[in-house]
């Protein structure tokens, strides 16, 4: 009997809360982001996610999948392979030596005025951006560059909390950063997720032989970092406009290293 | 002790959030995931919807946009309970086969991850969308069961 009128109450409440949501949305709109901005600075200890936490849950293995059969026949092929691998120890024991160093060349190394700080992904939204360590621990700053293994930018900064910050790659559709070529044209590179767009916004000289484009100081960058190589790209010429699609190959994992690019 | 009982629910919620969050991180199928939080949802929004969530369907919204996303403050909380609403008002219209809750578990996921369908809708991210809603439910289904069990009337 009485439960239809507590159903629309129900409803009616939730609904409100709706418009107290939208409420919120347009403060926060019209402060640009302001509103938001204040409100996480003071209560960023309540992010409770760190590098320990991520790492144990990155350490649990789904092994479900795995039958008796491929366990036996693993355990078979296991065994042919310790003899070589016995061999190929002493061998990757010395590139391991190197590659530590390396790393830790690479982790804090000055080139010039410019400091790499190594990162790590902590966590994916459910909108498939990723939260990295680092925050204004290590003085990071909005659209301070994210580059991969081999240098290429494959993101930058939006969000800075304490130890963390959110950073926009080239996999979200609202990636949008600016690039130059050899040549000094301009272009606007955004993503749809699977592709790179990349489309002129300034021609200085009309040539297709392109090989990257890279962020530049015009753009109050920190220097010049690939964004995208065009080599083997088919590049289009249309009404002094050039254009070209790029394929992303590059995969986010957990074990990604990320560098950001800071001022020294 | 109302207001105690609500934030406690809050604080449920957001625990929830952050462990699908942190799920997030396993797997060798990155697109494919488990959604507790969703489930979490879905469940309250199914069986269990009252006043008495509100705050916490608003408040895990209001902490998500506040740590997790460039949003603006308030469209996760707008979206969660707007979720609420659109599960439990078609719940009261549709047949209570497995089929019609299977249909609503799905439209679920897809108001879950509206922002994948709009920014980059293609066959693929509907197969995905597809397969994340045939994992959850199953899920779903296995902790309604559990939740749903009486021991103290079964008979020995």
């Amino acid at each position: 009997m009485n439960q239809e009128p507590q159903k629309r109450r129900n409803y009616i409440i939730y609904i409100l809360f709706i418009f107290l949501s939208g409420a919120v949305f347009l403060a926060d709109l019209f402060s640009d982001k302001k509103f938001s901005n204040l409100i996480s600075d003071n209560t960023d200890f309540l992010f409770p996610v760190n590098e320990e936490a991520v790492s144990l849950f990155d350490s649990v293995e789904l092994n479900f999948l795995k039958n008796k059969n491929d366990l036996i026949n693993e355990n078979a092929r296991l065994k042919n392979e310790v003899i070589e691998l016995r061999k190929l120890k002493l061998v990757n024991d010395n590139l391991l030596e190197e590659i530590e160093a390396n790393n830790e060349l690479i982790k804090n190394v000055d080139l010039e005025n410019i400091v790499y700080y190594k990162s790590t992904i902590l966590i994916k939204n459910t909108e498939d951006e990723y939260l990295i360590s680092g925050g204004r621990n290590i003085n990071l700053q909005k659209n301070d560059l994210v580059l991969n293994e081999e240098g290429f930018v494959v993101g930058y900064v939006v969000k800075i909390f304490d130890d963390h910050s959110l950073i926009n790659t080239i996999i979200n559709t609202d990636f949008s950063i600016p690039g130059i070529d050899k040549y000094g044209n301009e272009y606007m590179i955004t993503s749809n997720r699977e592709e790179l767009l990349i489309n002129s916004i300034y021609i200085e000289e009309i040539n297709l032989n392109i090989d990257y484009i890279s962020t530049d100081v015009v753009f109050n960058h920190l220097g010049k970092f690939p964004i995208v190589r065009l080599s083997n790209i088919e590049v289009i010429n249309a009404n002094n406009k050039i254009s070209a699609v790029v394929g992303i190959e590059y995969d986010f994992s957990f074990d990604s290293n990320i560098y950001i690019v800071k001022e020294k | 002790m109302k207001i105690l009982r609500n934030f406690s629910f809050a604080i449920l919620f957001i625990a929830v959030l952050i462990l699908e969050l942190l799920i997030g991180i396993i797997g060798e199928f990155p697109e494919i995931r488990i959604l507790p939080f969703l489930i979490l949802l879905f469940y309250i929004s199914l069986n269990r919807f009252s006043n008495a969530y509100i705050l916490a369907f608003f408040l895990s919204g209001i902490y998500y946009d506040l740590f997790y996303t460039s949003n603006y403050f308030g469209s996760a909380s707008a979206k969660f309970i707007s979720l609420g609403i659109f599960v439990n008002f078609l719940n009261n219209k549709i047949n209570n086969d497995l089929l019609s809750e299977f249909l609503l578990f799905f439209g679920a996921v897809s108001i879950y991850k509206f922002e994948t369908i709009i920014y980059s809708f293609s066959i693929n991210q509907l197969t995905i969308i597809f397969l994340i809603s045939v994992i959850n439910y199953f899920l779903f289904k296995l902790i309604n069961i559990i939740l749903k069990r009486d021991v103290f009337t079964q008979s020995i």
